[in-house]
C-alpha cells in the first residue's frame, strides 16, 4: 500500500539523504576533521533490471544495533524528528517500498567491530505477519563507519525510469536543485555566497559529485535608487517569532504550552526559538519561468521558484498577477527557511493554508498590493514589505544602472546575460561575480549618453598636440608637477613607427566592448569570437588612411572597431553593430570562405543576436509601462482639483477611464474615484492627450512633464504642447489598437518612448 | 620555470593546493580538471602571478605537471607539496590494518609511490607485499604485483582497492580485480580509504 505513493526517483532518494544529511551535518559538528558525503549508487541504463540495486551511504558515525532497532520500528521515530529532516519510519519505509521491495540496512560506528544489518523484506514480512526485524552481524575495521541503506528487488516502472539514459543526469539535476543550500559553499566566491549561506555537503551519484544550483545574483553591495535612498540588490531576511512549543519527537509545533503531543502522544514537548531566515536578491538576468523563491525545510528546498507571492490576494480570494509585469520576464530570486512550517508528506509543498505560512506571507509580501498606487487607493496605504520595496526599485527591466540592467547601447541583453548566467553556474571565474554584468549596464548608459567628458577632452588634446601647443592642453595646465618638462626637451624624440599590436592596443584603450558581443558566432563552418568595439576621441586608420572602421582577424577571433562619430552613426542613425557588420561583411565572407550573398552573411550573424530583434511585444511592454508610470504621477496632480480636470476630458477619454477601471477592478468606486481624482490611475494616453492640450497647467513645468510652459509666449506654448502631443500619440499607437510589426515604425516608437520617459520630470 | 622567484611559487602553489582541496581534486573527472587547468591560468591569483615570468601556454601545462600531478601523493604525505594540503589520507599503516589486520606492522622504509606500495610484517615473521590504490589504477597495481611476483613466484601480495565510503564495489568491477589478482597469484581486499581534513593547530 505504501508503495503506491506517488513519489518519483529523486524524491524517494531524497528521504534518504535527508536521514543522511541530519546525521553528517551534527558528525560533523563534532568531528572537524570529517569530510561527510553521501553516495548515492544508481544501476546504470545498460544494466538495469529487477535485480539491480540502488544503495544510498553516508560516512556519518552509524548506529548501535539498539539504535538501528528502534530507528526501523515501522511508523515511528527512533531518532528525534525536531530539528530533523527526515526519519527512518513512515518516510524511510515509503520512499525504499516504492523504489523495491527489499531493503537493506547496514550501519556501524567507528570504535565497533562488526556491522549491524537488518534486511526489510516487506513481501515477506506481510506473509508472515511480523514486522520484527532480526539483525546480523559482519565483520569491520575498527575505523570504517557510517550508514548504508541498499534496496533491492527494483519495481518495474523504477526500472523503466533508469533505463533512459538521461535517468542519472536527470537525477542529479534535481538533486542539485533540492540540496543546492546543503551543498554549496557559503566561501565560495560567487557574489552573494556568504549572505545566501550553506552547510557545504558533498552528495556523489556515481561517483560524480552533484553541483548545486546556484543562484546568479547581483552582489549584495550593488544598488539602485528607489525614492531617493539605494535598495541593495541582494538583502537578508531574519524575521523573528514568538517562541513555541514542539514536539521533539515528531516535530509538531504549538503555539502554546501542551502537555502531550495530539499527533504522536509524545510528552517530550520544548519551547523554541522560531524565526524566519533566509535572503531576496535580484538575478543577474531576466526571464520568463527561471525566477522565483525557494522555500527551504531544514535546508532542504521544499518548493522551487515560487511564483505565489508575486500575486495579490483580493479580499474577495481572487488573486491578482502583480509580477512580473514587463515582458513578463522575472528576476527576484530568494530563499526563505521556514523550518517551523508543516509540509506535506511528499515534502513537495508546504501547508500554505497553515497559520505558519500565511503569517510568512503577510511579512515578507506584505498583505497590500505590492504597486504602492495601486496598494494606497484600495487599502489606504503602501505596502513595507521587503518583497514590496524589491519589486518597486527592480520592476522595470529597461537596460542601465537605473534598473540594474545589462544592455547593449540600444536595448536590454537578456538572451547574452542567460548565457553568461550558463558559465556562472558552470564555474567561469570570470563570470562567477557580476563584474561583467555591471560592466555591460554601465557600457549601456555610457552609449546612450555619448562620449564621456574624459574622451573629449583626449580630442582636444589631441588637437593641440597635432598644433604644437600640447603645453596649453588640460593635462598640461593642470599638472603642478613641472618635473614632466624634463631637460629630455631640446633633444629631438625619436620617432618609431606603431606596431600594429600597439595601434590596436591605443584603439582599445578608448573603446567600449558591446555588451552582447564577445562571444562565439557561426559564420560558415567557422566559429569565431566576434567582438565589437565602439571607439571615441580616436583615430581608426588603415594604411594610413582615415577609416569609420577597421577590422582585424587573429587566430579565431574577429574585432572590428567603429568610429562612433562615423557618419551612417552620427547622422544616419545607424546602430555601431550594424555599421561593424555592414562594414566587416565583405572581409568576413572572403576570411571565412562563406558562399551566400553579403545580405545573408550579415543576417545569419545578426539572428545569432536575439535581443537585437525589434520586437513587437517588447514595444507593447515598454509603452504599458510608461503609460503606467505617468498615470500614477498624475494622479497626485488630478486630486488637487478633481472635477476642473475631470471637465477637460474628452467624452471619449472618460468612457475609456471608466472601462478600464472596470476591467481591472470590477467592484470599484466610479463616482468616488471621479471626485477625488483617482480616476487619472485608469486614463487612456488619448486622456493623457486631454490633459496636455486642454490643462497644461497641469502637468507641464516640471509638474509631470518637464517640458516649459508658463514663461513661454503663446506661439512657443503652443509648439511646445504640439510637440509633447505628438509624443503621446505615438504612445496611444502603442498601446492600443492594432498591433504594429512593421520594424521601421516599432524603432521609430521605441524612440519615442525613450523620449517620452526623458521629458518625465523627476519625482 | 627556475626563474620564478621562490616568494611567487610558494604563494601560487598556496593558491592552487587549496583549490585542489576544495576540489577534492583526487575525485575530479578528467573533463572537469581540464576546465579547472583554464580557469587557474585565468585567475589573477595563479595565471596572473605567473605571466610575467612564462609564456601563458606555459602556465597551463605548468600547473597541470607540478602541483596537480603532485597532489595525490602529497595526499599520501608525500612529495614538495604534501605540507601544503590540508587534507590527508590515513597512510599506509591505515591500508595495512585495515587490508590485513592488526597484527601486522607496515615497512615504513619499503614504502615506495606511484603506486603507493610497501612491505608489512605479519604474526611470526610473514612478509606481505601490500600494493594499494582507486579502481581507476588496478592496471598498476596489477603490473607491479607482476614485478614482484617476477623477482620471486612465492613472495605473498595482497591488491588493496581503495574507495572513498564503506559501500562495496559493484559486484562486476570486484570480480575484475578477484579474477586479474588471480592470475598474478595475489590475495585481494577493498577497504575505506578516504581523506579527511588535517587537524587545524
Amino acid at each position: 500500500m505504501i508503495a503506491e505513493v506517488d513519489l518519483q526517483l529523486h524524491q524517494c532518494l531524497g528521504e534518504l539523504i535527508d536521514n543522511a544529511l541530519d546525521e553528517l551535518v551534527e558528525a560533523s559538528t563534532e568531528d572537524r576533521t570529517l569530510e561527510p558525503r553521501i553516495d548515492i549508487t544508481l544501476p546504470v541504463s545498460r544494466t538495469v533490471g529487477r535485480s539491480s540495486a540502488i544503495s544510498v551511504e553516508d560516512n556519518g558515525r552509524g548506529m548501535s544495533p539498539t539504535q538501528l532497532q528502534e530507528a526501523l520500528s515501522a511508523g515511528t521515530s527512533g531518532k528525534q524528528r525536531f530539528g530533523s529532516l527526515g526519519l527512518f519510519g513512515m518516510g524511510f519505509n515509503i520512499a525504499t517500498a516504492r523504489l523495491g521491495t527489499i531493503t537493506e540496512v547496514r550501519t556501524g560506528r567507528s570504535g565497533d567491530d562488526r556491522w549491524v544489518i537488518a534486511t526489510l523484506d516487506l513481501t515477506a514480512m506481510r506473509r508472515q505477519s511480523t514486522y520484527e526485524v532480526p539483525l546480523r552481524y559482519e565483520r569491520k575495521a575498527r575505523e570504517e563507519h557510517g550508514t548504508l541503506v541498499t534496496v533491492t528487488g527494483l519495481r518495474e516502472d523504477m526500472v523503466i525510469r533508469l533505463k533512459s539514459t538521461r535517468a542519472i543526469k536527470e537525477t542529479s539535476g534535481h538533486l542539485g536543485r533540492i540540496y543546492t543550500y546543503m551543498l554549496r559553499d557559503p566561501q565560495g566566491g560567487h557574489s552573494g555566497a556568504e549572505l545566501m549561506g550553506g552547510a557545504n555537503q558533498r552528495l556523489y551519484v556515481n561517483k560524480r559529485a552533484v553541483s548545486p544550483h546556484l543562484p546568479c545574483i547581483w552582489d549584495p553591495n550593488r544598488s539602485v535608487t528607489y525614492k531617493g535612498s539605494a535598495t541593495q540588490a541582494a538583502t537578508r531576511i531574519n524575521i523573528p517569532l514568538t517562541n513555541a512549543h514542539a514536539c521533539m519527537n515528531c516535530g509538531r509545533w504549538y503555539t502554546s504550552a501542551y502537555n502531550v503531543c495530539i499527533e504522536c502522544e509524545s510528552t517530550d514537548i520544548e519551547e523554541r526559538e522560531r524565526r524566519i531566515l533566509g535572503w531576496l536578491g535580484i538575478q543577474r538576468y531576466a526571464d520568463k519561468s527561471d525566477f522565483g523563491l525557494t522555500f527551504l525545510r531544514h535546508g532542504r528546498a521544499i518548493t522551487y521558484q515560487d511564483k505565489s507571492l508575486f500575486s495579490w490576494e483580493t479580499p474577495d480570494g481572487d488573486y491578482e498577477l502583480e509580477y512580473p509585469i514587463e515582458l513578463g520576464m522575472g528576476r527576484i530570486v530568494g530563499e526563505i527557511h521556514l523550518d517551523h512550517a508543516p509540509v506535506n508528506v511528499r515534502k513537495s509543498n508546504f501547508d500554505t493554508s497553515s497559520h505558519e505560512w500565511r503569517f510568512m506571507v503577510d511579512k515578507v509580501r506584505g498583505p497590500e498590493p505590492l504597486r504602492p498606487q495601486h496598494a494606497k487607493r484600495l487599502v489606504g496605504h503602501e505596502n513595507t514589505s521587503p518583497m514590496s520595496r524589491f519589486f518597486n526599485a527592480y520592476r522595470e527591466n529597461k537596460a542601465g544602472l537605473r534598473y540594474l540592467v545589462p544592455g547593449n547601447g540600444e536595448s536590454s541583453i537578456h538572451e547574452a546575460t542567460k548565457a553568461w548566467g550558463a558559465k556562472f553556474r558552470n564555474g567561469d571565474p570570470d563570470y562567477l561575480t557580476d563584474e561583467k554584468w555591471y560592466q555591460a549596464a554601465v557600457d549601456h548608459d555610457r552609449f546612450q549618453s555619448g562620449p564621456t567628458p574624459a574622451a573629449k577632452l583626449q580630442d582636444d588634446d589631441a588637437w593641440l598636440q597635432d598644433e604644437g601647443l600640447s603645453h596649453l592642453s588640460e593635462r598640461g595646465m593642470g599638472s603642478l608637477d613641472m618635473s614632466d618638462k624634463d631637460d629630455k626637451s631640446d633633444e629631438p624624440e625619436l620617432i618609431r613607427p606603431e606596431t600594429e599590436q600597439e595601434r590596436f592596443t591605443r584603439y582599445q584603450s578608448a573603446a567600449t566592448l558591446l555588451s552582447d558581443t564577445d562571444r562565439h558566432v557561426r559564420i560558415g563552418d567557422a566559429q569565431p569570437v566576434l567582438r565589437v568595439y565602439v571607439t571615441s576621441g580616436v583615430e581608426l586608420t588603415k594604411d594610413g588612411q582615415k577609416q569609420a572602421y577597421v577590422v582585424r582577424i587573429v587566430a579565431g577571433e574577429i574585432e572590428i572597431y567603429v568610429d562612433r562619430s562615423a557618419t551612417l552613426i552620427a547622422r544616419y542613425g545607424w546602430s555601431p553593430m550594424n555599421v561593424a557588420l555592414v562594414c566587416a561583411a565583405p572581409q568576413l565572407k572572403n576570411v571565412y570562405r562563406v558562399e551566400e550573398p553579403i545580405d545573408q552573411l550579415i543576417t545569419m550573424i545578426l539572428g545569432q543576436f536575439p535581443d537585437r530583434r525589434v520586437d513587437a511585444t517588447a514595444v507593447r511592454a515598454r509603452a504599458d509601462s510608461l503609460l503606467d508610470d505617468i498615470r500614477e504621477r498624475l494622479a497626485d496632480l488630478t486630486a488637487k482639483d478633481p472635477s476642473t480636470y475631470w471637465n477637460t476630458l474628452s467624452s471619449e477619454s472618460r468612457r475609456a477611464a471608466e472601462a478600464n477601471a472596470v476591467s481591472i477592478a470590477p467592484y470599484v468606486d466610479w463616482s468616488g474615484a471621479v471626485e477625488n481624482g483617482e480616476y487619472a490611475r485608469y486614463l487612456s494616453a488619448q486622456g493623457i492627450l486631454d490633459l496636455v492640450t486642454d490643462s497644461p497647467d497641469l502637468v507641464l513645468d516640471g509638474a509631470l512633464f518637464k517640458t516649459t510652459y508658463t514663461s513661454l509666449g503663446e506661439d512657443t506654448r503652443a509648439d511646445q504642447v504640439a510637440r509633447l502631443g505628438a509624443l503621446l500619440a505615438d504612445l496611444r499607437r502603442m498601446t492600443g489598437g492594432t498591433p504594429v510589426f512593421q520594424t521601421l515604425e516599432l524603432s521609430r516608437l521605441l524612440l519615442t518612448a525613450d523620449l517620452l520617459e526623458a521629458e518625465i520630470a523627476a519625482t | 620555470m627556475g626563474n620564478i622567484p621562490a616568494d611567487v611559487r610558494t604563494a601560487v602553489i598556496e593558491e592552487v593546493v587549496r583549490r585542489l582541496d576544495v576540489a577534492r581534486w583526487e575525485e575530479t573527472s578528467p573533463s572537469t580538471a581540464s576546465e579547472m587547468y583554464d580557469r587557474f591560468v585565468k585567475d589573477p591569483k595563479i595565471g596572473g602571478r605567473l605571466s610575467p615570468y612564462m609564456a601563458a601556454e606555459k602556465i597551463r601545462v605548468w600547473i597541470k605537471d607540478g602541483p596537480a600531478k603532485e597532489y595525490r601523493r602529497a595526499l599520501e604525505g608525500i612529495g614538495p607539496i604534501a605540507p601544503y594540503t590540508r587534507r590527508a589520507y590515513p597512510g599506509p599503516e591505515s591500508v595495512v590494518r585495515l587490508a590485513l589486520g592488526d597484527r601486522w606492522i607496515t615497512k615504513t622504509n619499503t614504502i615506495k609511490e606511484k603506486p603507493m606500495r610497501c612491505f608489512a610484517e605479519g604474526p611470526e615473521g610473514a612478509s606481505m607485499f601490500v600494493i594499494w590504490g582507486p579502481l581507476s589504477a588496478l592496471q598498476g597495481l596489477i603490473w607491479n604485483s607482476c614485478l614482484v611476483r617476477a623477482e620471486d613466484s612465492s613472495k605473498p601480495i595482497t591488491v588493496v582497492i581503495t574507495k572513498p565510503n564503506s559501500a562495496p564495489l559493484p559486484a562486476n568491477e570486484w570480480d575484475l580485480v578477484v579474477a586479474l589478482s588471480h592470475i598474478v597469484g595475489a590475495e585481494c581486499k577493498q577497504i575505506t580509504y578516504a581523506a579527511s581534513r588535517k587537524p587545524v593547530l
